[in-house]
């Protein structure tokens, strides 16, 4: 048997008894030498690096919801839900020749353009709902950004002490009757 | 373990949300009323003013907060300087007026919501008489401060003053909570958009009971129609007006 010969064989021997390495061994292995160079992953450099991400659909889900809830802003002419301590109250105006209606009063610190009113489907109705703590509310409209009316149906009207009068609600734990 | 930090993540963001929207409360008028009438353009010597005058009536124990309010609401109406402050200066009266009336009933030291009530049913037409009569039936400053908004808001719907004071004194003095307290102008304005005339309306708050009347559930009173009517009675069939 010549030296190739011999050496064939002793190649072909050693081959029987290798076992071919299952895959998971395989990238078992390349993961540990991947992350044999970068040592232990910090938080910083787990935030900038890229990750791959497995997460439920239901989860994404679920967080979306709460984040449509919670976190859409408040359009104008709808308020959230009512926190505890306060009830939903809708102010309205008829308004049919004005072109922006807004509402300011003791709940606001009487910021004239904070709380927008929307028309309403009765036109020239122009409304907003509000959660306002228990108790006594003065306010005005502001019609236009510049007119300053009262709400006549607001329970009273009282003099302001700048030559106008404010409206007044009461606001019970089970809302309003206005006249 | 990234999946289990992104889960967290989701959640902790939700609860933080949460946690916002529970905490926001209507905002109050802002203490530093200067720095918020400059913010609005006013004059930076009328705001320093206005702030001097707040910081005096801190000094002396007065409710603060009342002051700023008159300040800014002047301020976005457009009054002129000096009506804005005279405006100011009449309310810190009325609040040192409140204050002397509820001390003279015994309240060593009137919580501010009490001073601040009886300031503003001063400023719609009640007396110091008035003030400290409600003051009196009340168990407790919140129960006072209540009764003092409710009477002056009635006496502002029509209801004569000493018939005001005397339905809240008597609701006061039977028991009745803040809550249902806060009802009876609402109430009021119900009877009257019944067809009720004052008269009647303010025999019906002082003949008997007027919160034992059953009223319909007005919990969703945003979404319900602006008028709500309560259940007729048979004797209110006989008073109402031709």
């Amino acid at each position: 048997m010549s030296e190739i010969d011999k050496l064939d064989q002793a190649l072909a021997t050693y081959a029987s008894t290798i076992r071919t390495p299952s895959r998971t061994l395989d990238d078992a292995v390349m993961a540990r030498v991947r992350s044999a160079g970068r040592g232990r992953p910090g938080l910083w450099r787990w935030l900038v690096a890229p990750q791959r991400l497995s997460v439920r659909p239901i989860v994404l889900a679920l967080a979306a919801s709460v984040a449509i809830v919670l976190w859409w802003p408040t359009r104008a002419g709808n308020a959230g839900p009512a926190a505890p301590g306060t009830v939903l109250v809708r102010f309205e105006l008829m308004a049919p020749e004005a072109s922006s209606v807004s509402l300011a009063g003791s709940f606001n610190a009487w910021s004239p353009a904070a709380i927008t009113l929307v028309p309403s489907a009765t036109p020239g109705m122009w409304t907003v709902t509000l959660p306002l703590s228990l108790g006594s509310h003065e306010y005005m409209f502001v019609v236009d950004g510049r007119r300053w009316i009262a709400d006549p149906t607001a329970h009273a009207q009282v003099d302001d002490g700048f030559g106008q009068t404010n409206s007044v609600i009461v606001v019970g734990p089970r809302g309003v009757v206005k006249s | 373990m990234n999946t289990r930090i992104v889960r967290t993540f989701l959640l902790l963001t939700a609860v933080s949300g949460a946690g916002t929207v529970f905490a926001q409360v209507p905002s109050a008028p802002a203490v530093d009323v200067r720095g918020e009438l400059i913010a609005r353009g006013a004059p930076a010597d009328l705001a320093t003013e206005i702030q001097q005058i707040v910081i005096q009536s801190a000094g002396e124990g007065l409710p603060v907060e009342a002051l700023a309010d008159k300040a800014l609401e002047g301020w976005a109406k457009g009054a002129p300087a000096d009506r804005l402050l005279v405006a100011v200066r009449d309310l810190r009266h009325r609040l040192s007026a409140a204050r002397l009336a509820a001390t003279e009933v015994g309240i060593a030291n009137p919580t501010a919501p009490v001073v601040a009530a009886a300031a503003q049913a001063l400023g719609r037409g009640m007396t110091m008489e008035d003030v400290r009569t409600l003051i009196r039936a009340a168990r407790r400053p919140d129960a006072a401060a209540t009764g003092l908004m409710v009477a002056s808001s009635l006496a502002a719907q029509g209801i004569e003053r000493a018939a005001a004071t005397r339905a809240v004194e008597q609701a006061l003095k039977e028991g009745h909570s803040s809550s249902e307290v806060l009802e009876l102008p609402s109430l009021a304005a119900s009877l009257r958009a019944r067809g009720m005339t004052l008269a009647e309306v303010t025999h019906r708050m002082l003949a008997g009971n007027p919160l034992a009347v059953e009223r319909p559930d007005i919990s969703r009173a945003a979404d319900a129609p602006v008028l709500l009517v309560p259940p007729i009675t048979p004797e209110q069939t006989q008073t109402k007006k031709p």
